[in-house]
Protein backbone atom coordinates (compact mmCIF):
# COMPACT_ATOMS: atom_id res chain seq x y z
CA UNK A 1 0.00 0.00 0.00
CA UNK A 2 1.70 3.21 -1.10
CA UNK A 3 1.40 5.65 1.79
CA UNK A 4 4.08 8.20 0.97
CA UNK A 5 1.79 10.30 -1.25
CA UNK A 6 -0.73 10.53 1.59
CA UNK A 7 2.01 11.59 3.98
CA UNK A 8 3.19 14.16 1.46
CA UNK A 9 -0.30 15.68 1.22
CA UNK A 10 -0.51 15.80 5.02
CA UNK A 11 2.86 17.57 5.14
CA UNK A 12 1.45 20.46 3.08
CA UNK A 13 -0.62 21.52 6.10
CA UNK A 14 2.63 22.65 7.74
CA UNK A 15 3.48 25.12 4.96
CA UNK A 16 2.98 28.73 5.99
CA UNK A 17 2.46 31.85 3.87
CA UNK A 18 5.48 32.68 1.67
CA UNK A 19 6.80 29.12 1.95
CA UNK A 20 8.49 29.29 -1.44
CA UNK A 21 10.94 32.16 -1.92
CA UNK A 22 8.38 34.82 -1.09
CA UNK A 23 5.48 33.04 -2.82
CA UNK A 24 3.08 30.39 -1.59
CA UNK A 25 -0.13 30.41 0.42
CA UNK A 26 -1.26 28.21 3.27
CA UNK A 27 -3.51 25.28 2.33
CA UNK A 28 -7.08 25.20 3.52
CA UNK A 29 -8.50 22.11 5.16
CA UNK A 30 -11.07 21.50 2.40
CA UNK A 31 -8.40 21.26 -0.33
CA UNK A 32 -6.19 19.06 1.86
CA UNK A 33 -9.12 16.73 2.56
CA UNK A 34 -10.09 16.54 -1.11
CA UNK A 35 -6.50 15.71 -2.07
CA UNK A 36 -6.40 12.99 0.60
CA UNK A 37 -9.72 11.61 -0.65
CA UNK A 38 -8.45 11.51 -4.25
CA UNK A 39 -5.19 9.78 -3.32
CA UNK A 40 -6.98 7.25 -1.09
CA UNK A 41 -9.41 6.53 -3.92
CA UNK A 42 -6.56 6.02 -6.38
CA UNK A 43 -4.78 3.65 -4.00
CA UNK A 44 -7.96 1.71 -3.27
CA UNK A 45 -8.55 1.35 -7.02
CA UNK A 46 -5.12 -0.16 -7.55
CA UNK A 47 -2.86 2.73 -8.57
CA UNK A 48 0.63 1.97 -7.32
CA UNK A 49 2.44 5.04 -8.63
CA UNK A 50 1.07 8.36 -7.40
CA UNK A 51 2.54 11.69 -6.39
CA UNK A 52 1.41 15.10 -5.20
CA UNK A 53 2.75 18.65 -5.41
CA UNK A 54 1.87 21.84 -3.51
CA UNK A 55 0.78 24.83 -5.60
CA UNK A 56 1.77 28.39 -4.81
CA UNK A 57 -1.87 29.57 -4.63
CA UNK A 58 -3.12 26.95 -2.21
CA UNK A 59 -3.91 24.41 -4.91
CA UNK A 60 -2.77 20.76 -4.77
CA UNK A 61 -1.79 18.60 -7.73
CA UNK A 62 -2.31 14.83 -7.55
CA UNK A 63 -0.66 12.73 -10.26
CA UNK A 64 -1.13 9.11 -11.32
CA UNK A 65 1.27 7.06 -13.44
CA UNK A 66 0.77 3.83 -15.32
CA UNK A 67 3.42 2.94 -17.88
CA UNK A 68 3.43 5.73 -20.48
CA UNK A 69 0.10 7.07 -19.23
CA UNK A 70 -0.05 10.06 -16.91
CA UNK A 71 -3.05 11.74 -15.30
CA UNK A 72 -2.89 15.03 -13.46
CA UNK A 73 -5.58 16.56 -11.23
CA UNK A 74 -5.02 20.06 -9.89
CA UNK A 75 -7.44 20.84 -7.08
CA UNK A 76 -7.74 24.62 -7.25
CA UNK A 77 -8.37 26.70 -4.16
CA UNK A 78 -11.79 27.75 -5.58
CA UNK A 79 -12.87 24.10 -5.57
CA UNK A 80 -12.56 23.51 -9.32
CA UNK A 81 -10.27 20.93 -10.91
CA UNK A 82 -7.85 21.05 -13.85
CA UNK A 83 -7.49 17.65 -15.51
CA UNK A 84 -4.64 16.63 -17.80
CA UNK A 85 -3.95 13.35 -19.54
CA UNK A 86 -0.63 12.63 -21.23
CA UNK A 87 0.45 9.65 -23.27
CA UNK A 88 4.23 9.62 -23.20
CA UNK A 89 5.37 13.15 -23.99
CA UNK A 90 2.10 14.19 -25.63
CA UNK A 91 -0.59 16.14 -23.78
CA UNK A 92 -3.84 14.61 -25.05
CA UNK A 93 -6.36 16.29 -22.73
CA UNK A 94 -6.34 19.59 -20.81
CA UNK A 95 -9.62 20.63 -19.16
CA UNK A 96 -10.19 23.43 -16.65
CA UNK A 97 -13.11 24.28 -14.36
CA UNK A 98 -14.24 20.74 -13.63
CA UNK A 99 -16.02 19.72 -10.41
CA UNK A 100 -14.23 17.59 -7.81
CA UNK A 101 -16.71 14.76 -8.39
CA UNK A 102 -15.31 14.53 -11.93
CA UNK A 103 -11.87 13.73 -10.51
CA UNK A 104 -13.22 10.88 -8.39
CA UNK A 105 -15.27 9.40 -11.23
CA UNK A 106 -12.36 9.79 -13.68
CA UNK A 107 -9.96 7.91 -11.38
CA UNK A 108 -12.55 5.14 -11.05
CA UNK A 109 -13.07 5.03 -14.80
CA UNK A 110 -9.31 4.92 -15.52
CA UNK A 111 -8.86 2.07 -13.02
CA UNK A 112 -11.66 0.04 -14.61
CA UNK A 113 -10.40 0.71 -18.15
CA UNK A 114 -6.92 -0.44 -17.18
CA UNK A 115 -8.20 -3.48 -15.26
CA UNK A 116 -6.36 -2.46 -12.10
CA UNK A 117 -6.59 -4.79 -9.08
CA UNK A 118 -9.33 -2.89 -7.21
CA UNK A 119 -8.91 -3.29 -3.42
CA UNK A 120 -6.16 -5.77 -4.29
CA UNK A 121 -8.55 -8.08 -6.15
CA UNK A 122 -8.06 -8.86 -9.84
CA UNK A 123 -11.75 -8.88 -10.74
CA UNK A 124 -14.91 -7.09 -9.61
CA UNK A 125 -16.38 -10.52 -8.77
CA UNK A 126 -13.77 -10.93 -6.03
CA UNK A 127 -14.41 -7.37 -4.81
CA UNK A 128 -18.15 -8.06 -4.52
CA UNK A 129 -17.53 -11.47 -2.95
CA UNK B 1 14.93 40.60 -22.08
CA UNK B 2 16.03 37.52 -20.17
CA UNK B 3 13.75 36.63 -17.29
CA UNK B 4 14.53 34.68 -14.14
CA UNK B 5 11.88 32.43 -12.64
CA UNK B 6 12.70 31.03 -9.20
CA UNK B 7 11.83 27.34 -9.02
CA UNK B 8 11.23 25.31 -5.87
CA UNK B 9 12.71 21.82 -5.78
CA UNK B 10 9.41 20.49 -4.36
CA UNK B 11 7.95 20.86 -7.85
CA UNK B 12 10.31 18.32 -9.40
CA UNK B 13 8.46 15.24 -10.64
CA UNK B 14 10.96 12.37 -10.41
CA UNK B 15 8.73 9.99 -12.37
CA UNK B 16 8.33 12.36 -15.33
CA UNK B 17 11.84 13.78 -14.85
CA UNK B 18 10.66 17.35 -15.19
CA UNK B 19 9.27 20.19 -13.12
CA UNK B 20 5.52 20.16 -12.60
CA UNK B 21 3.50 22.93 -14.22
CA UNK B 22 2.80 24.40 -10.77
CA UNK B 23 6.31 25.87 -10.93
CA UNK B 24 5.17 28.27 -13.68
CA UNK B 25 1.52 29.09 -13.17
CA UNK B 26 -0.46 32.30 -12.77
CA UNK B 27 -0.93 33.52 -9.21
CA UNK B 28 -4.45 33.98 -7.88
CA UNK B 29 -4.05 37.74 -8.31
CA UNK B 30 -2.91 37.18 -11.89
CA UNK B 31 0.48 36.95 -13.48
CA UNK B 32 3.64 34.91 -13.11
CA UNK B 33 6.39 36.38 -10.98
CA UNK B 34 9.81 36.82 -12.68
CA UNK B 35 12.94 38.97 -12.31
CA UNK B 36 14.85 40.79 -15.03
CA UNK B 37 18.35 39.34 -15.32
CA UNK B 38 19.61 42.54 -16.96
CA UNK B 39 18.38 44.57 -14.00
CA UNK B 40 20.06 42.17 -11.55
CA UNK B 41 23.37 42.53 -13.35
CA UNK B 42 22.99 46.33 -13.40
CA UNK B 43 22.74 46.19 -9.61
CA UNK B 44 26.15 44.49 -9.56
CA UNK B 45 24.80 41.22 -8.19
CA UNK B 46 24.73 37.61 -9.30
CA UNK B 47 21.31 36.01 -9.72
CA UNK B 48 21.94 33.84 -6.65
CA UNK B 49 22.94 36.83 -4.51
CA UNK B 50 19.84 38.69 -5.71
CA UNK B 51 17.56 35.76 -4.83
CA UNK B 52 19.17 35.44 -1.41
CA UNK B 53 18.70 39.18 -0.80
CA UNK B 54 15.08 39.58 -1.92
CA UNK B 55 13.61 36.08 -1.88
CA UNK B 56 15.25 34.19 0.98
CA UNK B 57 14.32 30.52 1.20
CA UNK B 58 12.28 29.34 4.20
CA UNK B 59 15.28 27.36 5.45
CA UNK B 60 18.90 28.33 4.95
CA UNK B 61 19.72 24.85 3.62
CA UNK B 62 17.25 25.10 0.76
CA UNK B 63 19.08 25.85 -2.49
CA UNK B 64 17.43 28.16 -5.00
CA UNK B 65 16.89 26.83 -8.48
CA UNK B 66 16.15 29.22 -11.29
CA UNK B 67 15.10 29.11 -14.90
CA UNK B 68 16.41 31.81 -17.24
CA UNK B 69 13.93 32.18 -20.07
CA UNK B 70 14.04 34.52 -23.02
CA UNK B 71 11.15 36.94 -23.27
CA UNK B 72 10.67 35.97 -26.92
CA UNK B 73 9.89 32.38 -25.86
CA UNK B 74 6.66 33.57 -24.22
CA UNK B 75 3.38 32.96 -26.07
CA UNK B 76 1.83 35.70 -28.18
CA UNK B 77 -0.24 38.16 -26.19
CA UNK B 78 1.90 38.29 -23.06
CA UNK B 79 2.63 41.55 -21.23
CA UNK B 80 5.44 42.32 -18.82
CA UNK B 81 4.37 44.55 -15.94
CA UNK B 82 7.15 45.95 -13.78
CA UNK B 83 6.01 45.78 -10.18
CA UNK B 84 8.39 45.88 -7.21
CA UNK B 85 8.05 42.77 -5.07
CA UNK B 86 6.82 42.94 -1.50
CA UNK B 87 10.51 42.73 -0.57
CA UNK B 88 11.08 45.94 -2.64
CA UNK B 89 12.89 44.28 -5.53
CA UNK B 90 12.76 46.82 -8.36
CA UNK B 91 13.84 44.13 -10.84
CA UNK B 92 10.60 42.21 -10.29
CA UNK B 93 8.04 41.83 -13.09
CA UNK B 94 4.77 39.98 -13.56
CA UNK B 95 4.11 38.14 -16.81
CA UNK B 96 0.48 38.85 -17.62
CA UNK B 97 -1.78 37.54 -20.35
CA UNK B 98 -0.45 33.98 -20.51
CA UNK B 99 -3.06 31.28 -19.94
CA UNK B 100 -2.18 28.50 -17.48
CA UNK B 101 -2.44 26.00 -20.32
CA UNK B 102 0.21 27.87 -22.34
CA UNK B 103 2.42 28.38 -19.28
CA UNK B 104 2.19 24.66 -18.58
CA UNK B 105 3.24 23.77 -22.12
CA UNK B 106 6.29 26.01 -21.76
CA UNK B 107 7.27 24.62 -18.36
CA UNK B 108 6.93 20.90 -18.97
CA UNK B 109 9.08 20.84 -22.09
CA UNK B 110 12.05 22.37 -20.27
CA UNK B 111 15.03 20.09 -19.95
CA UNK B 112 17.05 19.82 -16.75
CA UNK B 113 20.06 21.59 -18.27
CA UNK B 114 17.93 24.72 -18.73
CA UNK B 115 17.88 25.26 -14.98
CA UNK B 116 20.58 26.55 -12.65
CA UNK B 117 21.03 25.83 -8.97
CA UNK B 118 22.67 28.21 -6.52
CA UNK B 119 25.61 27.09 -4.45
CA UNK B 120 27.86 29.37 -2.40
CA UNK B 121 26.73 32.51 -4.19
CA UNK B 122 27.26 31.21 -7.71
CA UNK B 123 25.28 28.75 -9.81
CA UNK B 124 25.78 25.67 -11.92
CA UNK B 125 23.62 23.70 -14.31
CA UNK B 126 21.08 21.57 -12.48
CA UNK B 127 21.77 17.83 -12.54
CA UNK B 128 19.83 14.80 -11.33
CA UNK B 129 22.38 14.46 -8.51
CA UNK B 130 21.31 17.89 -7.20
CA UNK B 131 17.73 16.66 -7.04
CA UNK B 132 18.51 13.41 -5.22
CA UNK B 133 20.40 15.02 -2.35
Amino acid sequence: MPTSTLEKVQSFSKLKDNWSFGEGSEFNVQILNKALQLVKTAHALGFQETDTFPGLNGEIMVTLYLGQDYWEFTLESDGSVIFVYEKGEETCVYEEGLPFEFAISMVTSIALQNNLPIFGAKTMTKVVA
Amino acid sequence: MRLIRIINVVHYDHRKQRFASLAFKNSTGGGISVISQECILEQGRTVCHHIKTFYPPPTSSEPAIFWALEENSLPTGYRLEQQPSTSSDICHYNIEGVADKSARALMIRCQLHEFQICENGTSHTLTTEDLIS
